[in-house]
């Protein structure tokens, strides 16, 4: 496995030099968009990884190794303001990916020790060799190539390990959640984890009100409510902590 | 302001003095889960929304209470002024959504 503060610094250098020796919006783009291709691979294992309930650690792993690397991207000058509201974005969701995947894996241990292979597939060749496009940032063409051959042997790998579960499990996350009239067991974990990421003085009231939200969504929808909830606690998080602050601010001045 | 900060306010407009839960927000803006917390917590802070919860025993109920929102005074005063001010900047957006300017009047 590659260390990732050897990528991360690699990585930095890389964009460091395409700056300050060809500040060409062309190379720019290429490193960022390796980056993004990055960040759209984390979300298809995150989305993986969300019905499998399994193997997570390596996901996360990446999705943390994603996070340092889109820091180190923000911290450069990039010329394209839409580009670097993408790469905030991503990096938004790198977050919440590693913060719900770190969850997972606490709360479930690995069980299907099959699909490691898979995992290894996807981690040992796959992403080092976006990694390696990203860093040499030689063609626009090149690049481009090589993440959709990239992208087409990510879905195959995810195909076959959702074909394997699917075979494995009783029922679908889906089938689970409809059986019973109150929001199931997965349902209140994903409400518990969305609320992880508020301060510590909200999470009562955002849990009870997004439980009694629960209760009113027809069952079918229930799952889907709730893994939205986890995709924007970062987001609420933001809003209630920039609400506290203005609020400091008109105690202060009045 | 966001096209769905202005879709919740719409919501809210359409009665004041009316109390209204997450959910009901949701679909009478057309908008997907989780999107309008943040925006409620963001008018909570700055004033224009009150929330209470709702006065009922959850065990004789049979379900969980709800929290209730509603335009505080200031959020009924100002959010018209506001939602006016962004429809005259983007004249589009009331073709796209035709409740923005009716929750606007």
């Amino acid at each position: 496995m590659t260390n990732p503060r050897r990528h991360a610094r690699d990585l930095a250098r890389a964009l460091s030099r395409a700056h300050d020796q060809t500040p060409t919006y062309g190379r720019n783009h290429v490193v960022i968009y390796g980056l993004a291709a990055q960040a759209d691979r984390a979300r298809s294992f995150c989305d993986f990884a969300f019905s499998a309930d399994h193997e997570r650690a390596n996901a996360l792993w990446f999705c943390d190794e994603l996070t340092v690397q889109l820091e180190i991207a923000l911290s450069v000058p990039i010329v394209d303001p839409i580009r670097q509201d993408s790469l905030r974005r991503e990096l938004a969701r790198a977050q919440d990916h590693a913060l719900a995947l770190r969850k997972a894996v606490e709360d479930n241990p690995p069980r299907f020790r099959r699909n490691v292979r898979i995992w290894a597939y996807v981690y040992e060749i796959v992403v080092p060799g976006a990694m390696r496009d990203a860093l040499a940032a030689r063609t626009r063409t090149a690049a481009l190539s090589r993440a959709r051959k990239e992208e087409a042997a990510l879905d195959r790998a995810r195909s076959d390990v959702l074909t394997e579960l699917v075979a494995d499990s009783q029922g679908s996350y889906f089938e689970r959640a409809d059986r019973s009239d109150t929001p199931g067991r997965t349902c209140r974990r994903l409400v518990t984890l969305a609320v992880y990421v508020l301060p510590a003085n909200q999470r009562a009231r955002y849990v009870e009100e997004f439980r009694a939200d629960l209760w009113e969504v027809g069952r079918s929808r229930r799952l889907g409510y709730a893994v939205r909830l986890v995709a924007y606690s970062w987001s609420l998080r933001r809003s209630l902590v920039n609400s506290a602050a203005v609020a400091a601010v008109t105690r202060e001045n009045s | 302001m966001t096209l769905p900060t202005q879709l919740v306010l719409s919501v809210l407009l359409e009665d004041p003095a009316r109390e209204v839960y997450g959910l009901e927000i949701c679909s009478a803006a057309g908008l997907a889960s989780g999107t309008i917390h943040p925006i409620l917590a963001r008018l909570e802070g700055i004033g224009w929304l009150e929330s209470r919860w709702e006065e009922v025993d959850p065990k004789t109920e049979g379900r969980p209470r709800r929290r209730y929102y509603r335009l505080s005074r200031d959020g009924a005063a100002l959010a018209p002024a506001a939602l006016a001010r962004v429809q005259a900047s983007s004249t589009g957006l009331a073709r796209l959504r035709p409740g923005l300017a009716r929750g606007a009047q």
